[in-house]
């Protein structure tokens, strides 16, 4: 296995901390969602990483797969399912609000919006 | 008894449903639906020989039903009952009905909800159905706020899934049963996700701002209902774990200042609420035991107060100190107002001495003062001036004859349902602890007739140097992202000074 391997959980944590800034710094409202969608990505890459510490064949079990093989764990995969469809939701709510919110100020700039 | 139990937790959801196919049936749904849920809670009330109750154990979904929750759900019952019930003939819009069947559905399944990836679906099944409530498209500073507590929100639960992903990789699993090893960045991560459900500490800060902008009946919603999604889970991890119930014994007590100065300060009435919404989860943080009784207390009194200022003549502070709230107002408010200092009688009294009862020698006195904090904040309220002299006689007639009005009680049967609860589930609580009713003595009334009129006093002395000072604006989208980063920080160190001990 490669060095870099194993930095792969550390680039999705700075993954994270890019998104947390740019939720921070960004001025737009739009912006503002792609970082939390940003954070939410490496989330459920990370649950996919952890999952596949235990090894990478899809954990299908049929008895003509040898038993030595190295099955990942289903559990992380199948509950992040659940978080990816409920991320998606939350962004596709959001996104609609914003739609509605650029009607009376086009920019979307948090200002906008804090100031009244 | 178990496929019992699953048919009412999926009842409000096809409810949900049939209500928005059937327009018509809406009201009874949402009237009757937790009602259904007031029933099962009180008959496994009378019956606590079931519980605890486990409904699911499989190795992805744990859910149980246990002693601990079912204060949360007599109060979701009772709450959403009461809503529905004040609503009436009257929903903004068609879907009113339907999110409200859904959110109630979404909380019962928070509060059964027993390990951490069940427990998040459910939260957000609930932020998302709250955060369609808020919205009123005719109202635009509606949209930024639902769209700020959703974003914000979202934020705090990945904050909890990385909590709980790192909590699955020590354990193997995600029941709450099995998180035997805690690690202290999996339990700060949980317990800041689910403090920003809860709004309380600094974390909270969104809460203002979001409840005094929605319209009234989502305020009593969100202020009582909504706030419980994060403590009723709080309330089991520090089951659980000893060192995230003293990270939440810390941050309650810190909530409970916090929010009490945060409302003193406030000129609009609904901010001043909501800011007491912050210090009331203080109490709910302290400790596990007394979480749901002390939530049912602090639910039922909010959302009566939150029901009534919908009808005061406004919601500024000073103009409601200049004139006078009639007695058909003033009744619901005075008595909700009581019951969250805890005066004897109501259920918040109830709660507070159980709150003292289970808590630290050190603490009780403390505790047992702190609704001082409370009285002089809704001190607030009363008037400058009594009765004018020359029109008093007039007045106090009309008000009277205005007060046993059938038809105006009836429009206000939600906060008058609200008012019987405060005063009779003393009663009915008091048979399963020691606490016999009438559970006061002497000395407990004298004590709230001390607290009571110290807070008027004292508010009357610090009115004019708090009416010029200017609290800082710390409730923007930055700095609730902040709260949250520093919160993290707080809870590393107090977990660090924990494991040094």
């Amino acid at each position: 296995m490669p060095i870099w391997h194993s930095l792969i959980p550390e680039a999705f944590l700075l993954a994270t901390f890019i998104g947390l800034t740019a939720l921070i710094l960004r001025k737009s409202l739009l912006q503002k969602v792609f970082a939390v969608d940003l954070i939410s990505t490496s989330l459920i890459s990370l649950f996919v990483i952890i999952s596949a510490e235990s090894g990478v064949t899809s954990p299908i079990f049929t008895p003509e797969r040898s038993v030595g093989l190295q099955f990942s764990d289903p559990f992380p995969q199948a509950v992040i399912l659940t978080a990816i469809v409920i991320g998606f939701s939350v962004e596709a709510l959001a996104l609609v609000v914003l739609r509605l919110m650029a009607r009376e100020y086009p920019l979307l700039r948090v200002n906008d919006f804090e100031d009244n | 008894m178990t496929s019992l139990i699953f048919a009412w937790l999926i009842f409000p959801l096809a409810a949900a449903f049939l209500a928005a196919l059937l327009n018509n049936l809406g009201r009874l749904l949402a009237t009757l639906t937790p009602l259904l849920t007031l029933v099962l809670a009180s008959w496994l009330s009378l019956n606590s020989s079931a519980l605890p109750l486990t409904l699911m154990s499989s190795p992805g979904v744990a859910l149980n039903l246990t002693t601990s929750q079912l204060g949360f759900l007599i109060l979701n019952g009772l709450v959403s009952t009461a809503v529905a019930l004040q609503v009436g003939s009257k929903p903004r819009h068609k879907l009113s009905w339907v999110l409200m069947l859904i959110l109630h559905g979404a909380l019962n399944s928070v509060y059964v909800a027993a390990d951490l990836m069940s427990i998040y679906v459910a939260i957000e099944l609930v932020a998302v159905s709250a955060f369609l409530l808020i919205i009123d498209v005719e109202r635009r500073e509606t949209l930024w706020i639902a769209f700020r507590y959703l974003i914000l929100g979202d934020l705090a639960m990945i904050l909890y899934d990385f909590g709980a992903l790192i909590a699955y990789q020590a354990n193997g699993d995600f029941a709450l049963e099995s998180q035997t090893e805690l690690s202290s960045v999996a339990t700060s991560l949980l317990v800041v996700g689910l403090l920003f459900k809860t709004g309380a500490f600094l974390t909270g800060f969104w809460l203002p701002m979001t409840h005094a902008n929605a319209p009234t009946e989502v305020s009593a919603l969100l202020s009582s209902l909504v706030v419980t999604a994060g403590a009723a889970p709080l309330s089991r991890i520090s089951e659980q774990s000893g060192e995230a119930a003293i990270l939440l014994a810390v941050f309650g007590s810190i909530s409970l200042a916090l929010g009490v100065i945060g409302a003193m300060v406030q000129t609009d009435i609904k901010r001043l609420l909501a800011w007491s919404t912050i210090s009331q989860m203080g109490y709910v943080l302290l400790t596990p035991a007394t979480a749901s009784l002390y939530a049912l207390a602090h639910g039922v009194g909010k959302a009566a107060l939150f029901l009534q200022t919908g009808q005061l003549q406004s919601r500024e502070i000073k103009t409601l100190q200049q004139s006078w709230i009639n007695l058909r107002l003033g009744i619901p408010l005075l008595v909700a107002t009581f019951s969250l200092i805890g005066v004897p009688g109501s259920i918040g009294y109830t709660a507070k001495s159980c709150l003292t009862g289970v808590i630290d020698s050190d603490f009780k006195t403390i505790i047992s003062w702190s609704g001082l904090g409370t009285a002089i904040v809704f001190a607030r309220l009363l008037p400058d001036r009594w009765y004018q002299p020359s029109n008093s006689i007039y007045s106090a007639k009309k008000d009277i004859d205005d007060l046993i009005q059938w038809p105006k009680i009836i429009n206000n049967a939600g906060t008058w349902l609200l008012i019987i609860g405060i005063l009779s589930l003393p009663i009915f609580i008091g048979r399963e602890t020691d606490l016999r009713w009438p559970n006061w003595d002497l000395e407990s009334v004298l004590m709230s007739l001390l607290i009571v009129s110290m807070g008027i006093t004292i508010e009357r002395f610090i009115r004019r140097p708090l009416s010029q000072w200017q609290p800082p604006n710390l409730e923007r989208f930055v700095d609730v992202i902040a709260a949250l980063g520093i919160t993290l920080l707080l809870s590393q160190v107090v977990l660090w000074q924990i494991t040094l001990q």
